[in-house]
């Protein structure tokens, strides 16, 4: 499983996004440069120049002809994925912290960080995505307010009737898109949740803590299916479409770390068997803690972002496959 | 009336023959019974007899009518007699036990009790009136009832040991198997304030508190005994636990208390404030001033802020207090002997000895063993009463290492030494040998080295070996290996500053990439070790018949640790702790043998089970700031089971197992002979324990396999009746429509996991049977599933 080392970011990742196709890999940074790269090989396509602030997350549209980013220049941008201009620009009050695209592609949101004197809440817009993209609304028609904390993760389910956000106040909360309203909330983790994916159909989720646990829930009950304890405070989590499988990443903060030794601060990514609660194995390589983790949509490979800035992307190889099959 | 009295006027009712000789036998009697005989009365010269007469006078004479008094001059006893037996017998109890002064303090007794001892024949035996045996056995009954079985943790049927780990506020008591993961024993939230420790036998734990000191035990760990001490710092058992002494603070009212382990009962209260001899608050306060002007050195700036704090301490000096550091505190301050019938205490040029009586703890001889210049001592950790004194250099007077008997007082062996700096005494654990480390200034005083006298305190006359290092040979650590005659040392070649600067420029020229395996100057320069010394070693020795012989040499080791199991089998772990990253190896000394190399990652402490099967590395929260945690090792270095990690992990310590229930030394060796009787049944036990558990975890994956299953099932459900309103979504966009049943498409592939694992099968099959006995290592299969 040798790894396709790339390197383009100046400063850790904040987010990886494959397009539904999974040829094309979106990564930002807290340098100011969303970056595209061919999946395949590596290479990469190209920037989307424009912020003025560490880039804290992305999404890209269905047809992967449009990318959305927030920033914490307190913008969140439309681009053109093909030419890398800018189509539209939203403000808000404090940094963007997650951007999202709802299914269907009407709606879309904006969540801020509690910064400057802001609530931290979720902002949703409503998307012409027919005609001219350059005219889009520049207010939110609701704004969806309760976390106490900044919102490190938004996901939509997939009727794009209600949506789930996790917080640093450890709450998992459910937002009902019609009226605003917070239906469901639940509380498990002791710290921070820093990550939260859907499983494929969209019916388990998986969420990252930093007190070190990993939990996957059933998304209509809201409550806890499996959970797992690791050794070191996690970043990013993330679901296979392909097996029972989990990877989870993340690491002792730079600020902790005693000694430069690799290992020292568990910067590995680690997979979880969903069904018997075990670590299948471990993937070294990265020597600052694991920012963010996404398997390729097909399950066949996942990529890291490091704080250390480089994204590795790993292809399985068969002994992946047997390996699995034998646990 | 006495049984005396009694008994004789039984006498008296039998011989009704002579009623005129039994009158005056009752006269006799009644005579016996009022007269006390008091015994260590001061001899005193004749003119000073009328003094002593007026001064015991007025000690009796107000429990009673005297109605005659005799204290000859020389006698150095006194007798008193009453006028009724009562008052007699009041007086007796009062006066038993008077201090008349320092070293006199009187023994009265009944003259009619001295008659009755006197026509006992001398062989006879004490035989305890049945009443007072009655008495005690219901006592024992009561006892039984209150107090738990302290000893049950040793009924375990595997012959498990404990543990006890402290993280942040909880406190837990684990059992270690050598198949099973730890398995939880007790566990409790705020059980301890600040510390916990087993006692050395392991019948107890202790557990701190502001109010004081509590001790528990049992199967379900009950409170046993409370010892009320206000904030508890420091606490030492003697050696089977019969006394414990706790320390609070040296100004505190009671800084220092000696207790009755098993009934709480409070002992001896030393002085307060506490005093220390001047010597030992010299030398500890030495080493602070000492470590302070590197620190100001170092850094004025910080110096300077904590000039206050600085001033705070001086004041502490000069109020001759030891320094506040409890890490300092020159601990334990009074030492039990081995048959805890004495204790010990430093003293200004003396060791007060105390001894342990039934009822009282008494100066021994009413007097200190004036030891000039004492500094330091220790008591042999088998021989009864055995103490080793030493003391620094002062004036002419060189410094000197004793071996005194107690309590007698006799000098076994004395050995002088110059030049010296310090000594460290350090008894080999079953009290075979003394090892002093004596640290010794170089001719021109400015270097220092060390060298190692060691006394073979069981031989006759007490011989002496010396092991010397020279001045660039640092030594880091000692130790002995228990049950056998091997120690280890740890130390360190420094080399000249410009023979280590050239040697470093040397192998920066010549091996660019770091000479590993060339010499030892080469290598230091390599490793970039600008001071000038070389990676430690470790050297093992033996003391042997007629020398100490040095085993082998290992060279160039990352290692700060020596610890020895507790088997005396020769199995070592030298580990480089802390900043040397957790580096560890398993060595088989007796048989020149590497046994494991592993890692553990920034552990800061090791300690070995009492059986010697396991050992321990843990991070102590007070060490490192990350991986707190422990992970359990076969005593050959192969991990038992994965990491623990526990976030604010501050205490881990094995339970010690009670030697006396134990087999002895001999026995022990008796077993290992005979190894393979016993063999069979415990791998029987271990092979059926084995595939026990292989059935269970089997049983619990074919169950979490099936809930998946129908969760999966449930899921696809959901999934599917929700397709419309994805379709709703999705159907005017281009390209859209996979989305509406992407997730099932998945499913369809037959990569799916579930359809996999339906066929998942267990298949065992025995292919070949070989036996094989591995000498070394019995416990190779000990392997967790």
């Amino acid at each position: 499983m040798r790894p396709l080392l790339l390197k383009g970011h100046e400063r850790p990742l904040t987010q990886l996004k494959f397009n539904p196709e999974g040829d094309l890999l979106f990564t930002t940074a807290k340098d100011t440069r969303p970056t595209v790269w061919w999946a395949s090989t590596g290479e990469r396509l190209g920037t989307y120049d424009g912020h003025t602030g560490a880039v804290w997350s992305c999404d890209v549209f269905w047809d992967s002809t449009r990318l959305l980013t927030g920033s914490a220049d307190n913008t969140a941008r439309l681009w053109d994925v093909q030419t890398g201009r800018e189509l539209f620009r939203w403000s808000l009050r404090s940094s963007v912290r997650s951007v999202g695209v709802a299914p269907g592609c009407r709606l879309m949101h904006l969540a801020n960080s509690k910064l400057l004197g802001q609530e931290s809440c979720i902002h949703l817009f409503r998307l012409k995505s027919d005609g001219n993209w350059q005219e889009q609304e520049t207010e939110p028609f609701l704004v969806l307010r309760g976390h106490t904390a900044t919102i490190t993760g938004v996901v939509w389910y997939n009727t794009a009737e209600y949506m789930l956000s996790v917080s640093e106040d450890g709450t998992v909360r459910k937002w009902d898109v019609e009226t605003g309203k917070e239906v469901d909330r639940a509380k498990r983790h002791k710290k921070a949740i820093t990550d939260i994916k859907f499983s494929k159909d969209h019916q388990m989720f998986l969420t990252g803590s930093a007190d070190g646990t990993a939990v996957l829930w059933d998304t209509h009950a809201m409550q806890e299916i499996r959970s797992f304890v690791l050794d070191r405070p996690l970043n990013a989590v993330d679901l296979s479409p392909l097996m029972p499988h989990a990877v989870v990443g993340g690491g002792q903060e730079a600020s902790q770390v005693t000694t430069t030794a690799g290992k020292a601060g568990k910067f590995a990514a680690t997979f979880l068997h969903l069904i018997y609660g075990e670590e299948i194995f471990s993937v070294k390589g990265h020597f600052g803690p694991i920012n963010c983790l996404s398997f390729t949509p097909d399950g066949r490979g996942f990529a890291s972002g490091g704080e250390d800035g480089y994204v590795r992307l790993h292809h399985f190889d068969e002994e992946y496959y047997r390996r699995s099959s034998e646990i | 009336m006495t049984r005396a009295a009694s008994s004789g006027a039984d006498t008296w009712k039998t011989s009704k023959v002579n009623a005129k000789q039994a009158l005056v036998d009752r006269a006799v009697n009644d005579a016996l019974a009022s007269t006390l005989v008091v015994e260590n009365v001061p001899v005193i010269p004749e003119s000073k007899h009328a003094k002593l007469v007026n001064v015991i006078q007025k000690i009796f004479s107000p429990l009673g009518v005297i109605k005659y008094l005799e204290i000859p001059p020389t006698g150095g006893y006194g007798i008193v007699e009453y006028a009724t037996a009562e008052e007699a017998e009041r007086a007796r109890k009062q006066t038993d036990g008077f201090q008349l002064d320092k070293a006199h303090r009187f023994q009265v007794s009944l003259l009619s009790d001295v008659e009755r001892l006197r026509q006992l024949p001398p062989d006879a035996s004490f035989e305890p009136p049945a009443e007072l045996l009655a008495e005690l056995s219901d006592e024992t009954a009561r006892h039984m009832e209150t107090r738990p079985n302290l000893l049950s943790h040793l009924a375990d049927p595997r012959g498990r040991d404990q543990f006890v780990v402290c993280t942040g506020v909880d406190t837990a008591v684990y059992w270690v198997d050598p198949l099973l993961p730890p398995e939880l024993e007790h566990e409790r939230a705020n059980w301890t304030e600040s510390d916990v420790a087993w006692s050395p036998q392991g019948l107890y734990l202790a557990t701190f508190h502001r109010q004081g000191i509590a001790l528990w035990g049992g199967s379900e760990f009950q409170k046993i005994v409370r010892f009320e001490h206000p904030q508890p710092r420091l606490i030492h058992f003697s050696g089977n636990e019969r006394y414990l002494v706790t320390f609070n603070a040296p100004d505190s009212p009671e800084p220092l208390v000696v207790w009755e382990t098993g009934t709480g009962r409070r002992l001896k209260v030393f002085e307060s404030p506490l005093r220390l001899p001047p010597r030992l608050l010299e030398r500890l306060w030495s080493d602070v001033l000492e470590e302070r002007a590197r620190a100001d050195a170092a850094n004025p700036m910080l110096a300077s802020m904590q000039s206050a704090e600085w001033k705070r301490m001086e004041t502490e000096r000069e109020r001759g207090m030891p320094p506040p550091d409890i890490g300092r505190f020159p601990w334990p301050l009074v030492q039990f002997s081995a048959d805890e019938t004495m204790m010990a205490r430093l003293g200004e040029d003396c060791i007060h000895v105390f001894e342990m009586l039934p009822d009282r703890i008494e100066l021994l001889d009413h007097r200190p063993v004036s030891v000039p210049a004492a500094l330091g001592f220790a008591w042999s950790p088998t021989t009864p009463n055995l103490l080793a004194i030493w003391t620094p250099e002062e004036g002419q007077s060189p410094a000197r290492v004793l071996l005194l008997e107690m309590p007698s007082r006799r000098e076994l062996r004395q050995k002088a030494l110059y030049s010296v700096a310090n000594i460290e005494l350090i008894w080999h654990p079953q009290g075979k040998y003394l090892a002093c480390r004596v640290e010794r200034y170089t001719r021109s005083r400015k270097g220092r080295f060390t060298n190692f006298e060691i006394f073979r305190v069981n031989e006759k006359d007490v011989p002496v070996e010396t092991l010397e290092f020279s001045e660039r040979d640092k030594v880091l650590a000692f130790a002995w290996e228990p049950k056998s005659d091997r120690f280890a040392i740890l130390h360190q070649q420094h080399l000249p500053p410009n023979t280590a600067a050239a040697a470093a420029a040397a192998a920066t020229t010549t091996t660019p990439l770091g000479g590993l395996g060339t010499a030892a100057g080469g290598v230091a320069g390599a490793m970039g070790l600008a001071s000038g010394s070389t990676r430690p070693m470790v050297t093992f020795y033996e003391v042997q018949k007629d020398t100490v012989r040095t085993l082998f040499r290992l060279e160039r080791k990352q290692c700060n640790r020596i610890c020895w199991s507790p088997t005396g089998m020769g199995h070592v772990l030298l580990a480089g702790l802390g900043s040397m990253g957790g580096v560890l190896e398993w060595w088989n000394v007796a048989d020149h043998e590497l046994m494991g190399v592993d890692e553990h990652f920034a552990c800061s402490d090791i300690c070995w089970d009492p059986s010697g099967r396991f050992v321990c590395t843990w991070v102590n929260a007070s060490a490192s700031r990350i991986e707190h945690g422990y992970q359990l090792w076969t005593f050959y270095g192969r991990k038992l089971g994965a990491p623990h990690f526990m976030e604010n992990l501050f205490e881990f310590s094995w339970r010690p197992r009670p030697a006396k229930w134990f087999l002895s030394e001999q026995e022990e060796r008796e077993v290992r002979k005979n190894l393979k009787q016993y063999r069979a049944k415990y791998e029987a036990e271990d092979t059926a324990m084995r595939a026990h558990r292989r059935r269970d975890i089997r049983v619990a994956r074919r169950d979490a396999l099936a809930e998946w299953q129908k969760l999966v099932e449930r899921n696809r459900a959901r999934y599917r009746a929700e397709t419309e309103k994805r379709a709703a979504l999705w159907k005017h966009i281009p390209g859209g429509e996979r989305h509406i049943t992407d997730a099932l498409a998945a499913d369809a592939e037959g990569a799916a996991p579930g359809d996999d694992e339906v066929l998942e099968e267990w298949v065992e099959q025995v292919l070949e049977v070989e036996e094989k006995v591995l000498e070394k290592y019995l416990d190779e299969n000990d392997e967790r599933d």
